[in-house]
């Protein structure tokens, strides 16, 4: 009996120190993010300014990967051809479809085939052929065999002609000035390697000419959540990283790459479904590694808009997938891991991934379960069962609101009160029930990853509700 | 007996962590309020300012001399926003206009309090407003602002300082200009070009054989850089610094950059000689610079390039090709047909393709 005591007394302490760290942890990040946020409005008061320099920022390739995104695919493009910015490609990658993508986009943009000398920087799947745009001089299409997405990206990476590359999902919408906003960091500082902008949902705002319109709400419960998880993922999260020169995340739906920072590493891996984060983790690791000095930044204002999943079917293979592919990325990159010249990146921001983000739903859920338990087996008196699901709920909305704070102070993009007291409203929601389900979800991830799936495109079925050009 | 002082001491300390939780976040709530009622008070008070401004901003602009309402001391701000943005936006005439219309507003002793306040955003305001201005009163302590480590905020002053005298701002910054590499290449470049003084790139140019006489990685970061910067300048000004650096340099990379610069048939030979170059990047510039101010003669040099190991050459070299023949089907045609390599026949069809296109 002693013993069994002895050892709830020792998991009460194990879960409550782990608790203190993980929002600890979180505070801290909460506390850089306000550090950057500040920074760069000081620098926003500038903004409307014209500056003479931008005519100097170095052209870009923006790389399209799609997959069976007929829906999407010709709004989304054109969305990207009307893109501010003075120099600059589009190319998509058809990888394989198997609806009508292709013909979709020979059709919407008059494609016909280009003797193109394609160069075998890195290997992929086998191109069937080169399409160039006879309307948009700077629109190729690349049609090649099904590799998944990282292949994808990595035929891209050999068709593009410009230094500086921008990965972006064929369901995005990007706003006009987003490229040249996620550009700056590249002529302020020439050690930046990679630069991450923000994801921001689309589900419930208006869409028209490849433009976003009107920003609003998603009328379901689903999609109105993962917005308040992204303003948390994006305006604390990587800001406060980014901080340290710590990010270990940029979003696959909108980040900016110094080409031969990314060939030198190597290319996106194509055995991985976290092929975004694998990247930029590498990307850490392999300038840490061999002493080169650089930056990977995270800007809160060039936003991308994308459509999340609306089902929970989706959403849960979803949150599976990014749990397998954190899981990949660390552990292809467990060199990061306390290396010498680790910095904050190898020393911080690495183990909390481990030990918060892979490891997190095994502790947490068992923490769930260890309370649950211990207080229908009388271990844990009722007190403290409520007093601590009391505090989880309170420390989860508090993140929340800290996120919802920061988006106030910053960008103002739901610009009704209403829809700022609304997402309050779901940020206390959200913990009776969602955060649970995510975690299980992210769970199951992880036991995917235990058991070797095999990566694919991640299926996700898109409603195009806010795209008006179907119409 | 352990296990329920444990559960005390546990749901003591949980309910205070939930108490600083729940006050935190009544905070957090307030201050979003307080923000949400702050912006929509600016908005009112933007639209007002808009309206009051933007008629006499427009007449000033247009060369009257409009009858000028107060400036209430909390528009300040949105004001200053408003001049530069239109300052910035117009060019010769309009913008004394601007500027005689803010001396008579009396912003410039407003100044000051921004300039040396702790706030960042009201500091670049202010700078950028002297600099609009051609202020000199502040010179010494925009100076100072040009030691800053903040990047934006010292190359906000040095931009400032050239807006009021170039010439006595190069004086004074031309070793900040080299060596500050956190002061982006591409704003030196549009400043020296608005500063519009020709013979300033001449020290610049001496600067960039000082540093590659030194070498050293430090030396040759500032080199690389300031050769870009360079690029921008007329070519009389640097091309003595180009041929000396061209003459001693051992590194790859900066003799890539020199004959960047060469465009002239005296400096052929300088280019010839490193058609086999082991590093590419040499020869990419190579195949570059045949294309620029190559000869006929010079075709032969380009087909053995067209067959490079590395894609860029080839295109380079392709590019080059289609230039020297003037983009002549029958020319290209033929050399299409004397080509045994597949790599270098595809990528002058593809050239020629999109010559075709442009």
């Amino acid at each position: 009996m002693t013993a069994y005591l002895d050892a709830m007394v020792n998991l009460q302490w194990f879960f409550l120190l782990y608790f203190f760290i993980v929002n600890s942890s979180y505070l801290m990040l909460n506390v850089l993010a306000y550090i950057g946020m500040r920074r760069q409005l000081g620098g926003q008061i500038m903004e409307n300014i014209p500056h003479a320099y931008t005519g100097f920022m170095p052209p870009v390739s923006v790389l399209v990967p799609a997959y069976n995104e007929a829906t999407t695919i010709a709004s989304s493009v054109r969305s990207q051809l009307q893109l501010t910015y003075h120099e600059y490609e589009v190319i998509v990658v058809n990888d394989g479809s198997a609806d009508n993508t292709m013909e979709e986009l020979k059709r919407e943009f008059d494609l016909l085939p280009f003797p193109e000398a394609y160069w075998h920087k890195l290997p992929t799947q086998k191109v069937r052929g080169v399409w160039r745009s006879t309307r948009y001089p700077n629109l190729r299409v690349i049609d090649k065999d099904n590799g998944g997405k990282a292949d994808a990206l990595n035929a891209g990476i050999n068709a593009s002609r410009y230094p500086l590359f921008c990965a972006v999902d064929a369901d995005s919408v990007l706003q006009r000035d987003s490229l040249q906003l996620i550009a700056l960091p590249f002529v302020e500082d020439n050690r930046t390697i990679a630069v991450g902008g923000t994801i921001r949902v689309l589900n419930g705002c208006e869409v028209s000419g490849g433009f976003l319109g009107t920003v609003g709400m998603p009328r379901t419960m689903l999609p109105a959540m993962q917005i308040v998880e992204y303003l948390r993922a994006f305006l604390f999260g990587r800001l406060g990283w980014s901080e340290l020169n710590a990010m270990l995340v940029i979003s696959g739906a909108f980040g900016l790459f110094r080409k031969s920072a990314v060939i030198e590493a190597g290319g996106y891996r194509t055995d991985t479904v976290g092929e975004d984060m694998e990247l930029v983790m590498r990307l850490h690791r392999v300038h840490r590694q061999r002493a080169i000095p650089y930056r990977i930044v995270y800007v809160p204002n060039p936003v991308c808009w994308t459509e999340v999943p609306e089902s929970l079917g989706v959403l849960k293979n979803q949150r599976a997938r990014w749990q397998r592919g954190l899981a990949e990325s660390l552990t292809k990159n467990v060199g990061l891991l306390f290396c010498v010249r680790g910095g904050w990146a190898g020393w911080v921001a690495f183990p909390f991934n481990v030990v918060f983000e892979w490891l997190g739903p095994i502790i947490e859920l068992s923490g769930y379960a260890f309370m649950i338990l211990g207080f229908w087996y009388g271990a844990v008196s009722g007190h403290v069962f409520l007093a601590f699901s009391l505090v989880a709920v309170m420390l989860g909305v508090l993140q929340s609101t800290s996120a919802l704070l920061l988006e106030e102070m910053s960008f103002h993009l739901y610009p009704e009160p209403r829809q700022v007291y609304t997402l309050f409203l779901i940020s206390v929601i959200e913990n009776f029930g969602y955060r649970q389900l995510v975690l299980i979800w992210r769970m199951q991830g992880l036991l995917q990853w235990m058991f070797g799936v095999r990566p694919k495109w991640g299926k996700m079925t898109r409603s195009g509700k806010w795209n008006d050009d179907r119409s | 007996m352990v296990y329920a002082t444990l559960s005390e001491f546990l749901l003591k300390s949980v309910v205070w962590f939930s108490g600083g939780a729940l006050a935190l976040m009544v905070l957090l709530l307030l201050e979003i309020l307080r923000l949400r009622l702050r912006l929509i008070a600016r908005g009112r008070r933007d639209q007002a300012l808009i309206k009051k401004w933007q008629p006499v901003l427009a007449e000033a602009v247009g060369g009257g001399n409009p009858d000028l309402p107060a400036l209430d001391k909390e528009d300040l701000l949105q004001f200053l926003k408003m001049w530069n943005h239109l300052h910035e936006s117009r060019r010769g005439t309009a913008r004394k206009h601007l500027n005689i219309l803010a001396l008579r507003l009396g912003i410039m002793p407003l100044l000051p309090r921004l300039l040396h306040g702790k706030d960042t955003g009201k500091k670049l305001l202010a700078i950028t407003t002297i600099g609009n201005l051609q202020a000199h009163d502040e010179w010494d302590t925009l100076l100072k602002i040009c030691r800053d480590p903040d990047a934006l905020l010292s190359w906000t002053a040095a931009h400032a300082l050239f807006q009021i005298n170039a010439n006595a701002a190069l004086h004074d910054l031309e070793a900040d200009l080299t060596d500050r590499l956190d002061w982006p290449a591409a704003h030196i470049i549009a400043l020296l070009a608005e500063a519009g003084t020709d013979e300033m790139y001449t020290g610049l140019a001496n600067r960039a054989v000082e540093f590659a006489n030194t070498g050293g990685p430090q030396g040759l970061a500032k080199l690389y850089r300031l050769l870009g910067i360079l690029r921008a300048a007329p070519y009389q000004h640097v091309l003595p610094a180009i041929h000396s650096i061209l003459l001693q340099t051992t590194d790859d990379e900066t003799l890539a950059q020199c004959i960047k610069f060469l465009r002239e048939a005296p400096d052929l030979e300088h280019v010839r000689r490193h058609v086999a170059h082991l590093n590419w990047v040499v020869r990419l510039q190579v195949a570059h610079a045949l294309g620029r101010f190559g000869l006929p003669e010079d075709i032969p040099r380009l087909v053995l390039l067209l067959s490079d190991p590395v894609w860029w050459v080839r295109y380079r070299a392709a590019q080059s090709l289609v230039t020297l023949t003037h983009g002549d089907t029958n020319t290209l045609t033929q050399l299409r047909t004397q080509l045994k390599d597949k790599f270098a026949l595809d990528m002058l069809t593809m050239v020629s393709a999109e010559k075709e296109k442009e």
